[in-house]
């Protein structure tokens, strides 16, 4: 394990690397921030061959950016109709995220069927447990509060100024477990997954996958109507009816033990479910019923709150709508010692950055997203606008599929092919017809590129009789053919294209607002294993490079400029927050946080990034960051305001420093702050800005008057500020509801070991990758206060197994 | 005040965001795009792949394919994250299919302007060094130090490609670069 870090110091460094830092402010600079220094200075200094750069650009300029493509598309997370576009842009995802395992991985065994030897001669059941490990300065697990209705009362540097229950008792824990290494599933051969849809009951043919020109590893399967996404035999995505699960609504109600019944009998059915398994009650998907599978009887995680799973979703009447299916394989390792439930809460109560961890929030989703597809008379001339999709074949002799808005294209198509770019958006007409399973396709008469562009309109649907309205910016406009079950007394998407003349909106589909489902993680992931390696000593923490002031130590006139922030919470309240930065000094080399607190900080806002000086006194430390009480303040120039000013920005030479010249309105010439401090640029030339900040009576470089810029952007087309409402000059208020700072309360729910291990699907099985292990993890499992739920994973291992 | 203004002010990366959207249908927006982010595409390219040759290859794949897929730039969030994300998995893919050596010889054609010869030298063995040694740390902390480093991006913006919260950015890139460190010194005694 590498030394643990202060964050102070992982500040410095990175606000090195970034230029962020003038280490010539610092007295005592580290090597590391030295090595950072130069490192940065190393990097401004990489420059490309001129010729390259400007051909590049001459041959850019020559290639014609694709069309903007449809609101859905843009915002495809969001949209039930995009998931196959979704789907292409997670295997690019597991292209990328395979860079982490190509690169510096030593090159071993593609699939390891087998254990490595080294593995298996490790005998690491006799290895003796240790009997204690000492975690900083943390000794126990105490919980602050012990024995309240929820449970006891823990903190965590991980959730600043939050309180954590834990309602249920440590587990007796194993004291061992066994790690497994994943194999790695058979070749994803094109045989295999039409053998697949054959076991699924359809003939299909295979269709390659194609991104930014690249075609990729994974393939489709479909005759038309029912279509696989397929990653491997082990791993796909089937979808019965494709027409149907675009235009189908998700299922807004719980699931029942019915539908429960018949997605069980249906995996079984297809000989699906031939693992040990737990079906998945924590945060429902809508519409769905997770299958999750066992190893040791264990849940296999992959962080992130999600698992090794089977997701099947059925609709109301019983059908299979689609089917995310993947089963692990996975080859023994060894029995290995682990921690107790009782010492990884101590890791997490240990560092705001402790290894071995990872943790993750879901907001959560209070709105299903829904989507109705239009659809069209049959037998009747019909005009369709929306992005081409075609799938090419995976055996050239084949012929290509194509779609527009899900529906498949029939007729004479060659020239369309030959012509046509996919995701250019159409304009096709034609008649649509059913085929011998009563699906729907397009029987083409023409086509032509679309003088539209794909528009949303958002609002209400009025209805008129029979006819249904939507009304924009005081324009109504028609919504032809719209079904009586899109609702009319809520807030809707409305895709499509807009006939100026005829006031018509041609939809092609609508959406409900998505809300939520959001989240973040933190931690800095798990350490590699080092099971073949002989036991090493566990290292102690060092040092901090830079003193912390103590609690109890007096600030006595410390001068700052406080960064003031509200924080809004669920009950109404609003509480204030605020912070000054110190700069490296020689009291305080490193530079430093203070958090200030306390009833002499009435009205500070007012002085809201303003120079003051407090008194007070330090009362606690919290992530290293000094928390002063603070008993008065007073700024240092009273009367000092800060100001907004439009104007023009050059780069000037001064002495030896580049700077950024400020000329405002009337003339008058100013130093920005912040160019004196780092590297000066202008964003951009020959644009006005506004510049907002405050500028100090007696302070001045080479003549002008010194800006200490706050904030500055951009302003075109502004001619005065006569309106102008600054927005960096006064606090913000944040709703930490949303944001998860601030005071907040968590309540774990759940400790349970479980099994991580990488999802390989965001990987590539091309023979370059370490053994991907199964390791033994403890799961804290809850929620917040407002309903998001949190899960922190930490690494069980015991530490002499870990690198 | 308009409302396009509110907007521009509260939205800092907002700027690049409307060139975004311009260049849709506007190849001098895109240009613009270019002109900025050139820089980092490059040299986030160059200390990956440790050649000149792999780097303008790369480059030219990046803008490519960040001109053709422009109108999928939601503008949602920064436009630096975006086009390096694209970096990266160009990036990827030419390792998928490939596993370059690493030399540098041809970092030497690098052109300064400003420095002297024998700091260009000194810089050249740097710049050799440290592209030898971020292959040689654990790739996350690699990844951290290449996006902020070379692609000059904030440790939010490499968080959102990376997958990780802010803070944790910055502990990779502050545990990569003692780590980063350490290997160049033992690279430094080899080439020795």
């Amino acid at each position: 394990m590498t030394p643990n870090h202060t964050d102070n110091e992982a500040e410095i460094i990175y606000q090195t690397i970034r230029g962020e830092m003038n280490k010539d402010n610092l007295k005592s600079i580290s090597d590391d921030i030295e090595f950072a220094a130069t490192l940065r200075k190393s990097a401004q200094n990489i420059q490309a061959n001129p010729i390259f750069k400007a051909d590049l650009e001459t041959r850019l300029q020559r290639i014609s950016p694709a069309p903007r493509k449809s609101i859905q598309q843009l915002f495809s997370g969001f949209t039930k109709s995009l998931i196959w576009v979704t789907a292409a842009v997670m295997i690019v995802f597991v292209v990328s995220w395979s860079i982490r395992t190509l690169l510096p991985q030593p090159l071993t065994a593609a699939t390891p069927s087998t254990v490595p030897s080294a593995n298996q001669n490790s005998t690491p059941t006799s290895t003796p447990l240790p009997t204690s490990t000492t975690y900083g300065e943390i000794s126990a697990v105490t919980p602050v509060v012990k024995g309240t209705a929820e449970g006891d009362v823990y903190t965590s540097p991980i959730f600043p100024n939050s309180s954590i229950f834990i309602k249920e008792n440590f587990p007796t824990s194993p004291g061992e477990a066994k790690v497994y290494i994943q194999n790695f599933n058979k070749e994803n051969v094109v045989e295999d997954g039409l053998a697949l849809a054959a076991k699924l009951g359809f003939s299909g043919k295979a269709y390659d996958v194609e991104f930014e020109g690249d075609k990729l590893f994974s393939y489709y399967v479909t005759d038309g109507t029912s279509r696989i996404l397929v990653f491997s035999p082990y791993n796909f995505y089937y979808i019965p009816n494709y027409q149907k699960f675009m235009a189908v609504p998700i299922q807004d109600t719980p699931i029942t033990d019915e539908q429960i019944s018949i997605a069980e009998s249906f995996l079984k059915e297809h000989g699906l479910l031939d693992f040990p398994y737990r079906i998945q009650t924590e945060d429902p998907t809508p519409g769905s019923i997770r299958f999750v599978q066992l190893l040791d009887d264990k849940t296999i995680s992959y962080g992130n709150l999600s698992n090794a799973e089977i997701t099947v979703e059925v609709d109301k009447t019983g059908e299979i709508n689609s089917v995310r299916y993947e089963k692990l394989d996975f080859a023994e390792a060894g029995t290995y010692p682990i921690i107790s439930a009782e010492e990884a809460w101590k890791k997490i109560q240990l560092s705001e950055y402790p290894e071995g961890l990872d943790f993750y929030t879901q907001q959560i989703s209070n709105k299903i997203n829904q989507i109705w597809a239009r659809e069209y008379p049959l037998g009747e001339r019909v005009e369709l606008f929306g992005p081409l999709e075609i799938l090419r074949p995976a055996i050239p002799s084949d012929t290509p599929l194509l779609f527009l808005n899900n529906y498949p294209l029939n007729g004479d198509l060659q020239e369309l092919i030959k012509n046509i770019n996919p995701s250019q958006f159409m304009h096709i007409w034609g008649q649509f017809q059913t085929d011998d399973k009563g699906n729907r396709f397009l029987q083409v008469e023409g086509w032509q590129p679309s003088a539209f562009q794909l528009q949303t309109l958002e609002g209400v649907i009025q209805r008129q009789g029979d006819k249904g309205y939507i009304t924009v910016n005081d324009k109504q406009w028609l919504l032809p053919e719209l079904p009586e079950s899109i609702p009319s007394d809520k807030k809707l998407y409305v895709n499509g294209i807009s006939l100026e003349s005829e006031s018509i909106f041609e939809w092609s589909t609508i959406t409900t607002v998505m809300g939520g489902g959001g989240g973040g993680g933190g931690g800095t992931g798990f350490i590699a294993l080092n099971l073949e390696k002989a036991p090493t000593p566990i290292p102690q923490p060092t040092e901090t490079p830079y003193p912390l002031p103590k609690i109890g130590d007096r600030v006595d006139g410390v001068q700052g400029s406080p960064y003031v922030t509200f924080f809004k919470h669920t009950d109404g309240s609003t509480t204030l927050s605020a912070y000054i930065n110190l700069k490296p000094s020689a009291e305080w080399p490193g530079g430093l946080t203070l958090n200030l607190t306390g009833d002499g900080l009435a009205d500070i806002e007012a002085y809201h990034q303003l120079p003051v000086r407090i008194w007070g006194s330090i009362t606690k430390i919290n992530q290293s960051i000094p928390e002063v009480t603070v008993e008065r303040f007073e700024p240092v120039y009273p009367g000092l305001k800060a100001s907004a000013w439009l104007g023009t920005m050059e780069l000037v030479n001064l002495g030896k420093t580049s700077v950024l010249l400020f000329t405002d309105q009337s003339g008058s010439q100013y130093i920005l702050k912040t160019s004196m401090e780092s590297e000066a640029k202008i964003p951009s030339a020959e644009v006005p800005y506004i510049v907002e900040g405050a500028i100090y009576p007696d302070q001045t470089f080479e003549g002008y008057p010194v800006i200490h810029d706050f904030a500055m952007f951009p302003a075109q087309g502004v001619e005065n500020l006569e309106d102008y409402e600054p927005h960096s000059i006064t606090p913000m208020t944040l709703d930490s509801s949303d944001t998860h700072i601030g005071s907040e309360i968590l309540t774990v729910e759940k400790i349970e070991l479980v099994y991580f291990t990488t999802d390989l699907r965001y990987t590539l099985p091309d023979g370059s990758m370490s053994p991907v292990y199964a390791q033994p993890a403890w799961r804290f499992y809850g929620h917040y206060d407002n309903g998001d739920s949190f899960e922190i994973l930490v690494q069980a291992l015991t530490d002499e197994y870990l690198q | 005040m308009s409302t396009l203004l509110t907007n521009q002010i509260i939205s800092p990366p907002l700027e690049d965001e409307i060139l975004a959207t311009r260049a849709v249908d506007d190849s001098s927006a895109f240009a613009e795009l270019y002109k900025r982010h050139f820089d980092r595409v490059y040299r986030y390219h160059v200390a990956h792949t440790g050649s000149v040759e792999d780097a303008q290859d790369l480059t030219t794949q990046t803008f490519i394919a960040a001109l053709e897929g422009i109108a999928t730039y939601r503008g949602d969030g920064s436009f630096s994250a975006w086009l390096l994300g694209i970096a990266r998995r160009k990036m990827a893919q030419l390792y998928r299919s490939r596993r370059p050596e690493t030399s540098l010889e041809s970092i030497q054609h690098l052109p300064d302007q400003t420095n002297s010869p024998e700091e260009r030298s000194s810089q050249n063995i740097q710049l050799s060094q440290i592209s030898r040694a971020l292959r040689q740390i654990k790739t996350e902390r690699a990844e951290a130090l290449e996006l902020c480093l070379y692609g000059d991006l904030s440790a939010a913006e490499a968080g959102l490609i990376l997958g990780k919260s802010e803070a944790a950015i910055k502990m990779l890139v502050c545990r990569g670069l003692k780590d980063l460190r350490q290997k160049c010194a033992l690279i430094m005694q080899e080439e020795k």
